[in-house]
């Protein structure tokens, strides 16, 4: 298992993944900001006057950090932000599970409508598991 | 071993370099939505919200939609005891399908223009209500602005939504989206 984590085909792998993820969620949020905050306010844990600012600049700083990752630019720091910002998604999801919120979770903007439950939950730990391995065990050069 | 190496990892980290890349994606963002055209307020306000006056809805023709017009719970049910008016359920098709007002069509409002075809079968002189979640919910918005639009014009948001409807015991039908098309 070790081994695999560090084997660099996987490595690779694990950062097609992620970049593709981050640069296709944050081009799909840019396109629609004003859903996008819908998305966000539906959550209702953020205060009114921040939904837009959240929209505005959080899919870009996912679109940068999906194509630094992509061209292999500073990994280890790219892969560290992708891990808090997971580890944060994966928060709020919870928090929306044990509020009993039955919203869109908004992860790929708003054009692909996924339920927050718990196969999103799992969906996005294995996401983090990747990066995080990517945090981890990608050595550049 | 796996938490030493974290913390060499998150020792070895370019501060400067995580800096530099939100800073920068904040600018860049901020120029972007300043120039395209669909760009939106920094700050996102909360909406005063003004109920259609009683009279207006004894005759709702008079109504003309060029602002979003609003009703309340007790407004609603004027309308909805009219046989003639449509309801519009704006939220996902999932929570549609747990519960929605009897006779309501979903029309998911986050990408309301997917379902023109839909939406421009509806008879232009009926009265529609529209309605999301609960207030802050913006779906249903969405869905009368892309109504009026299209040339309706006595176009009603119930902003207190489903919330609402389900606090005051409102009769609540369930069911596939696909059914309520097909009835369509």
């Amino acid at each position: 298992m070790k081994s695999l984590m560090k084997n660099r085909y996987f490595l690779e792998i694990n950062i097609l993944i992620i970049s593709f993820v981050f640069i296709f969620s944050g081009i799909e949020k840019i396109a629609n900001p004003d859903s996008f905050g819908d998305a966000i306010s539906n959550y209702r844990l953020f205060p009114e006057f921040s939904i837009n600012l959240i929209a505005i600049i959080f899919p870009w700083i996912e679109l940068f950090l999906g194509f630094g990752l992509f061209f292999k630019r500073y990994t280890g720091e790219n892969s560290f932000i992708i891990s808090l910002f997971l580890l944060f998604f994966n928060t709020i999801i919870v928090l929306a599970i044990i509020r009993g919120l039955n919203i869109d979770c908004g992860c790929f903007g708003t054009a692909y409508a996924q339920k927050v439950g718990v196969i999103k939950l799992i969906e996005n730990f294995v996401l983090l598991a990747l990066s995080f391995n990517i945090f981890l065990n990608y050595e550049n050069g | 071993m796996t938490v030493n190496m974290l913390k060499k990892r998150i020792k070895d980290l370019d501060m400067k370099y995580i800096f530099k890349i939100i800073l920068f994606s904040v600018f860049i963002s901020l120029i972007y939505n300043f120039f395209r055209e669909d760009g939106i307020p920094l700050i996102r306000k909360k909406e005063i919200v003004n109920y259609v006056e009683d009279e207006l809805l004894e005759d709702s023709s008079k109504v003309t939609n060029i602002e979003l017009k609003y009703v309340s719970y007790n407004q609603i049910n004027k309308l909805y005891n009219d046989n003639t008016t449509i309801v519009i359920d704006a939220r996902d098709p999932w929570e549609f399908n747990e519960g929605h007002i009897p006779g309501a069509i979903n029309i998911p409002g986050y990408n309301v223009e997917v379902y023109k075809e839909q939406l421009s079968k509806l008879d232009l002189n009926k009265n529609i209500i529209v309605y999301c979640s609960e207030q802050d919910c913006h779906l249903s918005k969405n869905v009368a602005e892309y109504l009026i639009e299209l040339g309706h014009t006595n176009i009603f948001v119930f902003l207190e939504g489903w919330d609402k409807w389900i606090t005051e015991g409102g009769i609540i039908e369930r069911g596939g989206v696909d059914e309520i098309f097909d009835e369509e």
